[in-house]
Formats: C-alpha cells, structure tokens, sequence
C-alpha cells in the first residue's frame, strides 16, 4: 500500500475510498442467514464428518484471537455508524484486552526467565540458584550446540567453569557441605564428555578440529590450575583414594610429556576405528594423558587452596570410565 | 455443527464484504452482489457436499463467483452489455441507508472501472481486495508471474491516465 502511494497517489486515495465501500449489515445477515439455513438443511453426509475437507490451514491460536478481535470490532463501529446505537458486544471487549494482555504475559514471563538464568550464572554451589545454573542454563547452553566440535568446547567450558567455582568458593572461606561434591561429579561428567568428543572426532577424521578442542581444554585448565590438584596429601577429604599416594609422583613426571597427547593420540585413532567391539583400549589411552599434563603442575599449589576437587587418581579412572561410557553411545548413535 | 460446517460458515462471514465489493465492482448492481455472493456460498457448500476437497476456500469463492459474474453478463447481454454498464454509473438506486463514505466509496469504484479493462480486474484484485499474487493466480488460472507482470503494467497505464484526465 504505501508502494502504491508512492507510485500513483490518485490511485492510492481511490483505492482506499474503495475499500471503505461494504454492504449493509441487514444484507450480510439476510444471506448469512439463507446459508446457514441451507447448510442445517443439507448436511454433510455422515461419512464424511470427520473428513478434513477443508485443508489444514491452522492459525496460530494468538492469530485467530487478534482476527476475532478486530472482525468484533469492525461490526460493532459498522454497527454503529449504520444504527446510530451503540452496543456493547462483551466478547469483542474481552478479546481486545486479551490480545493486548498476552504479550505482556509472555514478555513478564521471558524478563523474569532471562533474569533467574542471568543471576544463576553468577551462582555458587550452595547457592538457591546453582542448580538452575547447571541443570536450565547449562543443559540449554549444551543442546543449543549442534556440531560435536561445539559440544565438545561447550563441555570443556563448563567443566573449567566448575574449577572456577572451586576457586570462588575458596575465597569466599566458607565452603557448603555438599559443594565439593556436587563440583567433582559435575566437573567430570563435562570433563568426560568433553574428551570423549574429541574422540569422537578423531574417529570422524576431524583431526584438526579434535586438537583445537584439546588445546583449548588444556588450556582452560591451565588457567585454574591452583585450584587443580591432587588430594594426595590430605586423609580427611572423603573422596581420596589410599592408592593416590603412590600415583602422585607418577603423574608428576607428566609436564615433560604435555606436547605428547596429540600425537599419541593421532597414533591411536585408526585402531578405534578399527576395532568397534573392543573401544576401551583406545579410548583410555588417548584421553588420559589429556587431563594430568595440565593438572599436575598445580600440584604445589594444592596445598594453599582450600577446595581441591579434582582429580585425584580415582577420579581420573572415573573420568576415563565415563568417557568410555559416553564413547560406546556415541559410536551407537554414529552407526 | 462439525468442523467443517464451523469451519465454512466463519470463512463466509469473514470473506463476504470482499466478494461483495468484488461483484459490486463488476456489477455495478448491490442486488446482483447479494445475489451472487449467496450464490457462491450455496455452490461451494454443494460442492463440498458431494465429499470434494477445497484447498483454499477464498480463491475458490472468488473462482465461482468469477463464473456466476461472467454468466450473469451473458445472460443480459441479449439486453444490451452498453445499457448494463451505463445503468452501473447512474447512481441513483434506492438505498435510504447509504452514508457518507459509501458514496465515496461508490464513486471510488466507478473511477477505478475508466481503468482499461485489462488491467482493472488485477489492480483492483491487488489493491482494494488486497489478495496475494498466489491467491490471484489460484483464481485467475494464470501463472503468478503473468499477474505481477500485469499489475506492474496496469499501474502504468494508469499513471498516465490519471495524470491526464487530473490536473497536470
């Protein structure tokens, strides 16, 4: 329309005079009425009573109120200016506040959603919001990644974020009683998925991809690695395994190996994809040297930190279990 | 009353002031428009009646409609097509009731039909009824690009004609 006025104002101005012309409401009842009159009289044959016969052309249930609204509204004023009385029609008033009111609603509702997320971001373990931190945002955040490559750095991200959390916590003094847990568990379960990913796309021949992934991992646990450590030393943390003793010094030789994982990794690759049935051998030897490289140099600083939630050796073996775990649906849900 | 009856009587209350305006357009006559435009309802109930499918149920009111229009034109012809259309520019039917705008809007119509009458159908049919040019091309039997090429002609050829029957 305002194409049209810009190109031919005459035309323009006859145009909407004409749409100003419609019949009278008495015409449009008297055949209204003869049609309805005629469809009572000859109904639909039975067989065809539940027959679709009109298409599917749904309106959206908001559409249909907006059309009913104004199709109320614009009989009322043509009421009115035919019959000089006006009339209240209550369903038209309804309708006009209801399709005014449920944006409002939708809106209030995605201000107060967008709200509770932003906050719980910001939540700690013990904290009201942290399980719609972990539970909403996150699991939105990891759905919301389709590639394997973005999964994969997604769940890299989240399990540095529990590290930082660990951190905050520690400076903060006061650490809540389940925190500890609550973060390991959740730390491996991304940390996990993060590296079985990778391997899911070494086996997809994504090298390339895997490595960035890799890197990026390393290096987001690079970044907390005061807080990384091995609860080796201390007998009064429950998840302590009496074997981590012993493992500790093994692992610390690590550093020297840390350019190591990529190209042991590369080494390994074709023999998982190789051999399905048999995935576990791979799968732990490729991924776990991905995580001590970056967690073992931290082993000094683990002592001035108060919450130290990963990874002692049990939980390494965890990690590699879950990730072989992960690794064999993946595969399943590849074939 | 099942679905389709539901569904069938609300599209004849929602369509019925633009196939009014439609037939009136090309009829010049309100009592033909009503006529006609029952008509239309009657025929697409019958047709649903006998268990057929309708798609699109606007482009098939204009579809009949369009036949009844054209069937009303033959069956005056043997009057005379000249004396029908000039009895459509005399204005002087009886409606005690018609108010301000629908004068405007009458006389809105017959300048809209000095348009040539090759284009009148399509412009108005995109302007005034506002229907798409899926909708034009369901009714018209023609291929949609066919009907844009006609409007963008049609507003043309009346930018002329307006500009030289106007001021300027």
């Amino acid at each position: 329309m305002k194409k049209l006025i810009k190109q031919n104002k005459e035309l323009a101005s006859l145009v909407k005079d004409a749409k100003s012309f419609y019949p009278t409401v008495n015409v449009k009842h008297s055949v209204l009425r003869s049609v309805f009159r005629h469809i009572k009289a000859n109904p639909l044959p039975e067989k065809l009573d539940g027959a679709n016969l009109l298409g599917t052309s749904m309106l959206s249930p908001y559409r249909y109120l907006v059309k009913q609204a104004f199709r109320m509204r614009a009989e009322r004023k043509r009421h009115f200016a035919e019959t000089g009385e006006e009339v209240l029609f209550r369903k038209s008033v309804f309708y006009l506040r209801l399709i005014r009111i449920i944006p409002v609603i939708i809106l209030a509702m995605l201000l107060l959603a967008g709200g509770t997320a932003m906050a719980a971001n910001a939540a700690l373990p013990g904290d009201f919001l942290y399980p719609y931190k972990t539970g909403v945002n996150e699991r939105i955040g990891s759905l919301a990644a389709f590639t394997p490559e973005a999964r994969a750095m997604v769940h890299a991200k989240y399990a540095s974020r529990r590290l930082a959390e660990a951190r905050a916590l520690s400076f903060r003094g006061e650490i809540p009683p389940n925190a500890q847990a609550v973060l390991n568990t959740n730390f491996k379960f991304h940390a996990a998925k993060a590296l079985a990913l990778t391997e899911v796309l070494r086996q997809k021949g994504k090298e390339k991809e895997a490595e960035i992934v890799e890197k990026e991992f390393e290096a987001e646990m690079l970044t907390h690695k005061s807080i990384v450590g091995f609860d080796d030393d201390e007998g009064d943390d429950s998840l302590t395994d009496p074997s981590s003793n012993n493992s500790a010094p093994a692992n610390n030789s690590a550093p020297g190996n840390s350019s190591t994982p990529g190209n042991s990794g590369k080494g390994k690759s074709d023999d998982g994809g190789q051999n399905k049935s048999k995935p576990d051998a791979p799968g732990s030897d490729n991924t776990r040297p991905a995580t001590p490289p970056s967690t073992a140099p931290a082993l000094e600083a683990a002592n001035s930190v108060p919450t130290k939630i990963i990874p002692n050796k049990k939980d390494l073996a965890e990690i590699n279990a879950l990730v072989n775990s992960i690794l064999k649906r993946e595969r399943l849900n590849i074939d | 009353m099942n679905n389709t009856e539901r569904k069938f009587t609300e599209a004849c209350e929602e369509h019925f002031d633009a196939l009014y305006r439609y037939c009136f357009f090309k009829t010049s006559s309100r009592d033909t428009a009503q006529d006609l435009v029952q008509e239309t309802y009657l025929k697409a109930w019958n047709y649903l009646m006998k268990g057929e499918e309708i798609k699109n149920l606007k482009a098939f009111f204009y579809r009949i409609l369009n036949n009844l229009i054209i069937d009303e034109y033959r069956k005056k012809k043997t009057v005379s097509l000249d004396l029908l259309s000039e009895k459509g520019f005399d204005p002087g039917v009886n409606e005690t009731e018609r108010m301000e705008n629908q004068i405007d809007g009458e006389r809105a119509m017959k300048l809209l039909k000095k348009i040539p009458e090759m284009y009148r159908e399509v412009i108005f049919m995109r302007y005034v009824q506002e229907l798409s040019l899926k909708e034009m091309a369901d009714i018209l039997d023609q291929s949609e690009n066919a009907i844009a090429v006609k409007v963008h002609r049609g507003l043309k050829k009346v930018e002329k004609f307006f500009n030289n029957s106007r001021t300027k």
